[in-house]
């Protein structure tokens, strides 16, 4: 069946959301996608399981913005793997990007709020 | 999405390939360290992963242009398709190619003739300064040289006014004498318009003003005709009507300065020399010369128009015995120059247009069809994910690829027309140098075709979007939905073409009865079997005015002894040849009335025995005798409409008329009327005309008219022969037939009449197809429910009979609407119109008839092939 009319708006949300864990996931130190896969899911308390194949074109993206760099390497089980490090410019954008999520979440949270009670 | 990753997007492909495997291994590898089996490690980790090939597609997509791949996927799949269906394909390339190559072809007329800026620096700011008869404001009078000193010298409004003369004259001294069409220019003209020679110089008035100055300039062609393109002919010494010149420049290649209106000698000039008045001349007032101004920059059209009236008004008060109700009438030198042919250009673009319509209409009808066997194509794309936007797209490329092709054929179809078009045109209808296949022309063929291409291809795509991916896949490949649509569209497609080709056809039919009808217009002489040569004398050779009529009458008696010649005349204006003097009248015995309110009519020379050679009957009193052939003898002959206007109730035998055309004007005696002759062209009115024999104003040119036993041609060489023994250096030229005279007055009308009536009959050969293909379509549509009717014992001739009544319905349908606007549309014809109403009953029945008739066989052709249906065949269809 065709994807008729679904809604950009998510998509966009989920790439933008989705984007900044890998840039938070990286201020740790290089990695490769595997690590960073498992890295959000386990900060996140297994709440946000993401599809692992969807992060690949989430850091083809980012690169392509110069927000990270990659290289190949050799994984812990030295197998060859491609690791994803933060650019400079990359850390400014998270820093940029934190603090607009906060605000997001702040006004959401607001709105939300006296629903509740 | 980058360039760089765009060049490179393989490359980065086979990065994520490897680095989505060693992802993969990894995944196995915590896998079966969890304890699983290598199987159900690698079954886990490839579903935690997703879909591979989906990641790289996602990736790859980001690494492309988007539209750019899409369009290159869909191109690629289209050229697939047609393919695939070569028939469907040609058929639709070729009936676009038809109707673009036509387009194009009239196009580039359009643009040589309407667009294209004249061949003038200053062409914006050129004005043609005609003087109009009140209270006519619009009418094209040529100007005197009184008139243009005084427009000179008085007006506020141009930087600058030239006057010109298109003659003929007489070149000796390089060759055979040749005589050639000449314009005599103010030296000031060539500045005017802003061109410069080739070769050496234009007049200048510093340098060519003076009356001792003989310089003449050259054409481009005659100078490699005549002078086989001499590279040292400046300051050569050419002999025109026997007075030597100086060759002072070489026009360049192209560039010509020809206004038809009015002009004397109706041909473009090959040699200029420049005018210089005697005092004498300058105080003249009679009406020879072609003005023409260059308006003073910021100048309005209608701001000098006033500016002109005023000082015409101004100068009438001044000298009300020459000037009274005399304006002035400005047109802009393109709407001069292009006036003439640009309604009939309009509507020819007009009808083309249509045809275009038509075809883009039965190329959507074409593909609708396709679309019906494509719907199970389109299905399965749209349930493995292809969005709407996505289908109407890949069905748009096909159409302008469909267009394009359309439009390359078409354009090799319009460079191959337009020269057929340029052969087949009659001389001096359009520029025909200008008409070439330019940058704007193909610019415009690829607009139209992409035009066409989305205009036929938006229904069909829209048309296939709404498929709705199950039903087609669940019905096995029958009936779908969109069916009704489908057939409710191909009905208005059908209806519209039937509709436009009434349209046209209405257009072409009124055309065409209106040129039978001018055709059978009598001329008042009996235009078969007549040759007409110009015979024009060196005045510095035949001074005396005796010599002249001595030369004429000798050259006419040694005519009418050659064998095959019945009879010989000669006359100054012949008819359908372009231009007659005019001039003012009194009746003696009545007030002498001021010039201005005089009865104006025309006049021409001829010689005894002209009415006899023509066939124009004589009614009333007595022809021209030998002697006044010779000698001067004040008497007139008269044309019926003359004879009506100045003796309304009276026998004009007898009576006298003076007839101002010379310095002692002295009353003519009329001593015969004769019919009327259609002077002016067939479709001209008739106005009074008066005949002088030759020595009453004894010109240096005649036209020489032959009636012959056979093929009038035949004598050409034996009338040259007749006048080289009279006088071994005196040319003839213009040789030609009375009929072909006669037929190219028509060549305009007929011309554009034949390619209306072509373009017309390519419409309706496209709306027949149309209404054939649909009744096709109903039938094969139908096949079932016709197999069952048969089934039930309905016969063939009942179902023949529905199917006919489907389709009459939709042609009545287009008839009806095509009627309706026809009625509206004919009236903007009006002025192509001769004797011939918009609205003529007799053209709208005809068409009506005729197109109801063609499309009811084309219905029954097509309804015919149910007889073909076998009902069980149908049955087991299912």
């Amino acid at each position: 069946m065709p994807k008729r009319g679904a809604p950009p708006l998510d998509a966009d949300l989920l790439q933008g959301t989705l984007d900044l864990l890998i840039l938070q996931t990286l201020v740790l130190g290089p990695a490769h996608g595997h690590t960073i896969a498992y890295a959000i899911e386990r900060r996140s308390d297994e709440v946000l399981q993401i599809e692992h194949g969807s992060l690949y074109p989430a850091l083809h993206r980012l690169e392509g913005r110069g927000w990270i760099a990659s290289s190949w390497g050799a994984s812990e089980n030295n197998r060859k793997a491609r690791f994803y490090r933060l650019t400079p410019k990359g850390r400014k954008q998270l820093a940029r990007q934190t603090s607009r999520w906060n605000q997001l979440v702040s006004a959401v949270n607001q709105i939300l709020r006296p629903a509740e009670e | 999405m980058s360039w760089s990753r765009f060049f490179r997007r393989r490359h980065w492909d086979r990065e994520r390939a490897r680095e989505l495997e060693s992802h993969l291994e990894m995944e196995i590898d915590d896998n079966i360290a969890r304890g699983m089996s290598p199987e159900d490690a690698r079954r886990v980790a490839h579903r935690k992963l997703g879909n591979p090939t989906l990641i790289r597609e996602e990736i790859y997509r980001m690494n492309s242009i988007g539209f750019l791949e899409i369009l290159r996927q869909d191109v690629r799949f289209g050229c697939r398709m047609l393919a695939r269906n070569p028939g469907f394909a040609a058929i639709a390339v070729l009936t676009l190619a038809l109707a673009i190559g036509a387009n194009t072809a009239i196009f580039s007329v359009v643009n040589a003739t309407l667009i294209r800026p004249l061949p003038y620096p200053n062409s914006s700011r050129l004005v043609m300064v005609w003087e109009t008869r009140l209270p006519d404001l619009d009418k094209q009078n040529v100007t005197s040289p009184a008139t243009f000193l005084n427009w000179q010298k008085d007006n506020t409004v141009f930087e600058g006014l030239a006057v010109c003369f298109n003659g003929t004259g007489v070149l000796t001294g390089a060759g055979v004498p040749e005589q050639l069409p000449e314009q005599l220019v103010s030296p000031n003209l060539f500045s005017l318009l802003g061109v410069n020679a080739m070769m050496g110089r234009v007049f200048v008035p510093a340098q060519d003003g003076g009356a001792d100055a003989n310089p003449i300039i050259l054409s481009y062609p005659l100078w490699q005709r005549h002078f086989g393109s001499d590279p040292n002919i400046l300051g050569t010494k050419v002999v025109v009507d026997d007075k030597p010149r100086t060759v002072i420049g070489v026009m360049p290649r192209g560039f010509q300065f020809f206004v038809k209106q009015q002009s004397f000698y109706p041909k473009p000039p090959e040699m200029w020399v420049p005018m210089n008045f005697t005092s004498q001349q300058a105080s003249s007032h009679g009406r020879y010369l072609q003005a023409i101004g260059l308006l003073r920059p910021g100048v309005s059209l209608s701001q000098a128009q006033s500016a002109m009236t005023s000082l015409a008004r101004q100068m009438a008060t001044n000298d009300p015995e020459a000037m009274k109700n005399w304006g002035v009438n400005l047109v802009p030198l393109r709407t001069q120059l292009v006036g003439e042919f640009e309604p009939g250009v309009r509507y020819l673009q007009a009808a083309v247009g249509v045809v275009l319509l038509i075809a883009c209409a039965n190329v959507a009808t074409l593909f609708l069809a396709r679309a019906a066997f494509r719907k199970h194509e389109i299905a399965i794309r749209m349930a493995v994910g292809a969005g709407t936007r996505r289908v109407v797209r890949q069905i748009l490329t096909e159409s302008c690829l469909i267009a394009v092709l359309g439009g390359l054929t078409g354009l090799l179809l319009a460079w191959w027309s337009t020269k057929a078009l340029l052969a087949f045109a009659p001389a001096n209808l359009i520029p025909l140098e200008g008409v070439t296949l330019d940058l704007r022309v193909l610019a415009f063929t690829l607009a139209t075709a992409l035009l066409a291409g989305i205009l036929f291809g938006t229904v069909p795509a829209l048309q296939a979007a709404r498929t709705s991916p199950r039903e087609p896949l669940k019905e096995g490949g029958r009936e779908g939905t969109g069916s009704l649509h489908r057939s409710r569209a191909r009905s208005s497609f059908v209806v519209a073409e039937v509709a436009l080709a009434l349209i046209l056809l209405t257009g072409a039919g009124l055309l065409l009865r209106s040129l039978t009808r001018l055709m059978a217009v009598d001329p008042g002489f009996e235009p078969k079997n007549i040759l007409t040569a110009w015979v024009q004398l060196p005045l510095s050779k035949y001074e005396k005015d005796q010599q002249r009529s001595q030369f004429y009458a000798q050259l006419l008696s040694r005519l009418r002894q050659l064998p095959g010649v019945r009879a010989a005349s000669a006359d100054a204006f012949l008819p359908f040849a372009g231009i007659i003097a005019g001039t003012g009248v009194d009746v003696e015995g009545r007030p002498v009335l001021p010039i201005a309110e005089k009865p104006v009519v025309d006049v021409t020379l001829v010689e005894p025995q002209f009415f006899e050679t023509m066939g124009i009957p004589l009614l009333q009193g007595r022809t021209f005798n030998e002697r006044e052939g010779v000698e001067v003898s004040h008497k007139v002959v008269i044309s019926e409409t003359m004879a009506k206007q100045l003796w309304p109730n009276e026998n004009p035998i007898g009576k006298h008329v003076t007839i101002y055309m010379k310095k002692d004007n002295v009353p003519s005696e009329v001593i015969g009327v004769v019919g009327d002759v259609k002077h002016a062209g067939l479709g001209a009115e008739l106005r009074p005309t008066a005949y002088w024999p030759f020595p009453e104003l004894s010109f240096s040119f005649m036209v020489v008219v032959l009636r012959t036993d056979g093929d009038p041609l035949a004598l050409a060489p034996a009338l040259r022969d007749t006048v080289l023994s009279l006088d071994k250096d005196q040319p003839v030229a213009d040789i030609r037939t009375m009929s072909s005279l006669l037929s190219a007055s028509l060549a305009r009308t007929r011309f554009a009449t034949v390619l209306m009536a072509a373009f017309a009959g390519m419409a309706l050969l496209l709306a027949v197809l149309g209404i054939y293909g649909v009744v096709t379509y109903i039938v094969e549509e139908r096949t079932r429910e016709i197999g069952i009717r048969v089934a039930l014992g309905e016969s063939y001739r009942g179902i023949i009979a529905l199917l006919l009544k489907q389709g009459m319905r939709l042609a009545g349908l287009g008839i009806v609407i095509g009627t309706a606007a026809s009625l509206g549309l004919t009236r903007l014809l009006v002025k192509l119109l001769f004797s011939t109403k918009p609205a003529d009953p007799v053209t709208f029945v005809t068409v009506v008839l005729g197109l109801g008739g063609v499309a009811l066989a084309a219905c029954f052709l097509a309804a015919r092939r149910a007889t073909r249906v076998d009902p069980m065949t149908a049955l087991r269809w299912e």
